[in-house]
């Protein structure tokens, strides 16, 4: 595995020359992304600058171990803050007084810990076997079981449903033996 | 957990419970604290899994507790500065790359025009008809920003060419907006050209390529088909002729135009 932790050392030391080459080499990339999904050139830029504030201040306090190259990993932890941006807005419509109390500290904070849930979720779908994963990942891409059932060649929709069924059971299981699902309990 | 129960907390996420079954649904959530976990994470797999969605955190941990004293460091707050310094000269760098391109092209394209002496043998007014239906402009129909409604009523005006609403409209958003994307300069100096409008289209397709977005680019494109409708087949050689040699948006479509000229 190719050790990341420079890029990572880079920030916390507030290197101007190795941030200004992550930016070149990362930084088109999230942008082109951001205008793709209805976002604008401020966006990409605070999303930008965001991530890597977040990867410093994770690494700051864990020295966590970067298990991708450090390009796919920033871009993943890019697209995931600006799913969370899409997705906050939503929220705000129902939940307006709770989000405007909340320091942008406190948010960032939160995005970290909601980035490993991610992190944790993702890992553990990708232990299990290829059918199970292949069926949820139709299930959570809200296809139906009837169209998963001609899709897999299954004989009914309950057969998809119990398959279904079990391939969940058998993710939460090791989602929940994962010991950094226990430090993601909400107090 | 058994299936009834996945059923139910899928009906539960789905939104599709009667009024009945969720009251007794919140009654069970409430005693039963094992049910109410078997729901959270079932809702949490959700949330991560499906692509438009995302988990957030409804209450800190003591992680995030930890990770917001660090955010509120000096260290922190130093490097934030730092990465803004970083972010603010790299985007000058990058717009001054396109300011010096811009400059560039203009005078490669009189050059080239001085050299040549062509006869045309294609009419550019036809050539424009056959090369300005495919268009391949961005869609506003999906934005969840405040402007939709207007950006929406804008291109559907569009799309049936009436121009000139559409075009009151996308000046509108133009003059309004802090940070235009490049659809709406795009949408802007189309329709300014349609309506032969051609010194505002011109200074349009312009300010875009002058802009640092990432489809700045296209502004080329749409203003050797200005040219077209124009009759200055010469001024629009030159403009696809900087598009091919940049491999910029329509090369191949330039190159193809740039023999029928």
């Amino acid at each position: 595995m190719k050790d990341n932790s420079h890029h990572l050392n880079a920030l916390l030391k507030r290197d101007s020359k190795e941030i200004t080459a992550i930016y070149t080499l990362n930084y088109p990339k999230v942008e082109r992304f951001i205008f793709q999904n209805k976002g604008n050139k401020q966006d990409a830029e605070d999303i930008f600058q965001k991530a890597l504030l977040q990867l410093a201040v994770r690494y700051k306090k864990e020295k966590f171990i970067i298990k991708t190259s450090f390009e796919a990993y920033l871009f993943t932890v890019c697209k995931n803050l600006w799913r969370r941006e899409l997705n906050k807005s939503k929220k705000k419509v129902t939940n307006t007084a709770i989000l405007e109390l909340v320091s942008e500290d406190y948010d960032d904070a939160m995005a970290i810990e909601e980035q490993k849930r991610w992190e944790l979720f993702n890992e553990s779908l990708e232990l299990i076997s290829d059918n199970c994963k292949l069926i949820l990942k139709l299930f959570f891409a809200k296809i139906g079981y009837a169209a998963i059932m001609d899709k897999l060649q299954y004989n009914s929709e309950n057969v998809v449903r119990q398959r279904v069924f079990k391939c969940k059971a058998k993710l939460k299981e090791l989602i929940k033996k994962d010991k950094r699902y226990h430090a993601l309990v909400e107090l | 957990m058994n299936l009834e129960d996945d059923i139910l907390i899928e009906k539960f996420i789905d939104k599709t419970l009667s009024k009945e079954e969720l009251e007794v649904f919140h009654k069970r959530m409430n005693a039963d604290k094992d049910f109410e976990k078997k729901v959270l994470l079932e809702q949490q797999l959700w949330e991560v899994l499906s692509d438009d969605d995302w988990s957030f955190m409804s209450k800190s941990t003591e992680t995030s507790q930890a990770y917001e004293e660090i955010f509120k460091s000096d260290e922190i707050k130093e490097l934030r500065t730092t990465i803004k310094d970083v972010n603010a000269s790299y985007q000058k760098s990058k717009s001054n790359v396109w300011i010096k391109w811009v400059s560039f092209a203009s005078a490669a394209a009189i050059a080239f025009i001085i050299s040549l002496n062509v006869l045309n043998t294609a009419s550019p007014n036809e050539l424009y008809e056959v090369y300005s239906t495919d268009k391949n402009l961005p869609s506003y129909v999906s934005r969840e920003d405040g402007n939709e409604n207007e950006l929406i009523k804008a291109q559907l005006l569009f799309e049936n060419k009436e121009y000139e609403q559409s075009l009151a409209l996308f000046l509108n958003e133009l003059k309004n907006s802090d940070s235009p994307d490049a659809g709406l300069y795009l949408y802007t100096g189309i329709a300014q050209t349609e309506l032969n409008d051609f010194e505002e289209a011109e200074k349009t397709f312009n300010a875009l390529l002058k802009s640092d977005l990432l489809d700045a680019q296209k502004g080329a494109w749409f203003k050797a088909l200005l040219y077209l409708k124009m009759d200055e087949p010469e001024k629009s050689k030159g403009v696809l002729e900087e598009i091919i040699k940049q491999k910029w948006y329509n090369a191949e479509k330039a190159a193809k135009l740039l023999k029928e000229l």
